[in-house]
């Protein structure tokens, strides 16, 4: 199905990043965490590019992605998907860092249950996510 | 697999400026990560080649060890243990600082260096089928 991918980044983390960005201690300088999401991601998708090179001339990739479930559009041969995986994943990591810091330095019962059905909808998501993609088990690869 | 070692090597050097208990924060968080970001990749992987509908990318099995847990690599349980801790390092390694301006633009131009001459040269036209 088209699309797979980005609606499944959406679902799993847009949600949360708005939720914790609410309960965010105002001492955190979200431009700061913009940039440095930025610059963290474009070092890990230099990695990402490595992996899933390959072809008829590259002797070796690690993955690859289906043009099928993406939405074809790419910045350098590589799914803008990625792209946005990187950055939300960043993001979500700093923000959820940042809030569970601000719980533990001045308890709040509310932010905690925040930061509690952030991970419980993040599982309840992955798994309707998983149970949607119902269909036999990978076959061995064979080269293109 | 050994590159994936290679990543852990700078998780190793920011995450020995946190103290303990933020280390120990630090790989809650990434084993609450796991539990959605590892379901997730599952189903990426799921259908496999007979469902071209539903996967949403592949492994070369000629490129991992080849030990699997629900049709997902061993290699790939890693990616919560290196992507959230360093991150949470790297953040609190830099948050404090107050970087000036032309710090700023140098980093980004070097980044966008990355993006124009770097990433070209990774992903040679010949990568996409």
């Amino acid at each position: 199905m088209r699309f797979t991918y980005i609606k499944l980044l959406v679902a799993i983390y847009f949600p949360p990043i708005i939720a914790l960005i609410l309960f965010l201690e105002s001492k955190t300088d979200l431009l700061k965490l913009s940039v440095f999401s930025f610059v963290v991601v474009i070092y890990g998708i230099a990695w990402d590019m490595w992996a899933t090179k390959h072809g008829r001339t590259d002797k070796l990739w690690i993955w690859r992605f289906n043009r099928k479930t993406i939405t074809g559009l790419f910045i350098e041969h590589h799914p803008f998907d990625e792209y946005l995986f990187g950055i939300l994943h960043i993001f979500w990591v700093v923000v959820f860092w940042e809030v569970l810091n601000g719980v533990i330095s001045d308890f709040n019962f509310k932010i905690l249950a925040v930061l509690v059905l952030v991970i419980l909808w993040q599982i309840w998501v992955s798994r309707v996510f998983y149970n949607s993609q119902k269909g036999e088990p990978n076959a061995k690869l064979v080269r293109n | 697999m050994s590159l994936t070692f290679l990543a852990i090597l700078p998780e190793i050097y920011f995450l020995s400026k946190l103290s303990s208990q933020e280390i120990l924060l630090s790989f809650l968080i990434a084993l609450l990560g796991m539990s959605f970001i590892m379901t997730a990749d599952m189903g990426t992987t799921r259908g496999g080649k007979t469902d071209p509908e539903k996967w949403v990318w592949d492994f070369n099995d000629q490129s991992i060890i080849g030990i699997k847990i629900s049709n997902l690599p061993i290699e790939e349980f890693l990616f919560p243990l290196v992507w959230i801790p360093l991150p949470i390092a790297l953040w609190e390694y830099v948050k404090n600082i107050d970087f000036q301006t032309e710090t700023v633009v140098g980093i980004l131009a070097f980044s966008i260096f990355t993006v124009f001459i770097i990433f070209p040269w990774l992903a040679r036209p010949d990568k996409t089928q």
